[in-house]
């Protein structure tokens, strides 16, 4: 049985890019015309998930699901999330706004943020420091210790990293819970 | 989503024409392939929530896409959700400029096929109504 993953985040913060960029098959979308170009500017969205596979070395296989990113759409979240590992949550850090969604999906997926099994990738970073200092502002605030990374959802690479993050957080997990 | 709201109020009147209220006809809805209502109307007395449905009947029709893709079936029309207390039937509405999804709730006791069909013809009418707009 495949251990699942879910990618989370905001519309166009680059979760279908990602999976896509990982999965050894297809990626299996659900995309409808963005007519909503307000919030932002692309041509088409996902409207319930998207899935693809990684394959391991140790022969188990990843199933990677995507949420659609719209609030509107938040009703599909925990059924998409359900029986997850934990989450990916991938931010667009060049919207003005991404530290006000970085603080409403932690509490979406609060389940994960709360047990470590969350990793959070930051997309399109321009600023670094000024990056850094709201995410260790965020980890102060909220007491919460999530690593984070900046992170290019394209590069195959970046995205196993995030998700070799995860898998290790909840090794670690698993270990403290057997202690 | 911005429509012209003249196309708003042709597709509410559209929504509200009494040759499109049939007695098994429960609720008819209108909203964007992405999920954002558009508009909708109640008959007979029943009620729906027109913002959420909107969202699931856009996440519907994507999802029966896909699911229609995958089995090697092109270009899905729509799909039906059968229930002990009616049916659900959605259908696609494209344009050239937006997509859009039509959701129709149908009584209890209404006949599979007849259900269909004047779902179809609604179908159909919106299509020609946004058609030419």
């Amino acid at each position: 049985m495949a251990i699942k993953v879910v990618f989370v985040g905001p519309m166009g913060a680059g979760k279908t890019t990602a999976i896509t960029a990982i999965s050894d098959i297809p990626t299996v979308k659900t995309e409808a015309k963005n007519h909503d170009k307000s919030v932002y500017s692309k041509a088409t969205t996902t409207v319930a998930m998207d899935y693809g596979e990684l394959s391991l070395e140790d022969g188990n296989k990843l199933a990677l699901y995507g949420i659609p990113g719209q609030r509107h759409f938040s009703f599909i979240w925990p059924i998409v999330a359900k029986g997850s590992l934990g989450s990916i949550l991938l931010l667009d850090c060049s919207q003005s706004n991404w530290s006000d969604e970085l603080e409403y999906y932690i509490n979406a997926f609060r389940s994960h943020a709360d047990t470590g099994a969350m990793v959070i990738g930051l997309n399109r970073v321009t600023d670094s420091d000024d990056v850094s200092d709201t995410m260790q502002q965020f980890s102060l605030n909220f007491e919460l210790a999530l690593p984070y990374f900046f992170m290019d959802p394209r590069e195959s690479s970046d995205v196993n990293l995030l998700l070799e993050a995860l898998i290790v957080n909840a090794e670690l997990d698993l270990l403290l819970q057997e202690e | 989503m911005n429509l012209p709201p003249e196309l708003i109020e042709k597709i509410k009147s559209h929504l509200n024409d009494s040759s499109l209220t049939r007695d098994d006809i429960e609720s008819l809805l209108l909203c964007s392939s992405d999920g954002h209502e558009i508009a909708s109307a109640n008959y007979r007395g029943s009620a729906i929530e027109p913002t959420q449905l909107s969202a699931m009947a856009a996440s519907f029709a994507g999802l029966s896409l896909t699911i229609a893709t995958t089995c090697g079936k092109k270009d899905a029309l729509g799909g039906i959700v059968e229930t002990a207390d009616g049916l659900i039937i959605f259908g696609l509405i494209n344009t050239t400029e937006t997509d859009y999804v039509l959701l129709g709730i149908f009584a209890k006791g209404v006949q599979h096929g007849l259900a269909l069909w004047s779902f179809r013809n609604q179908l159909a009418g919106f299509q020609n109504l946004l058609d030419s707009n």
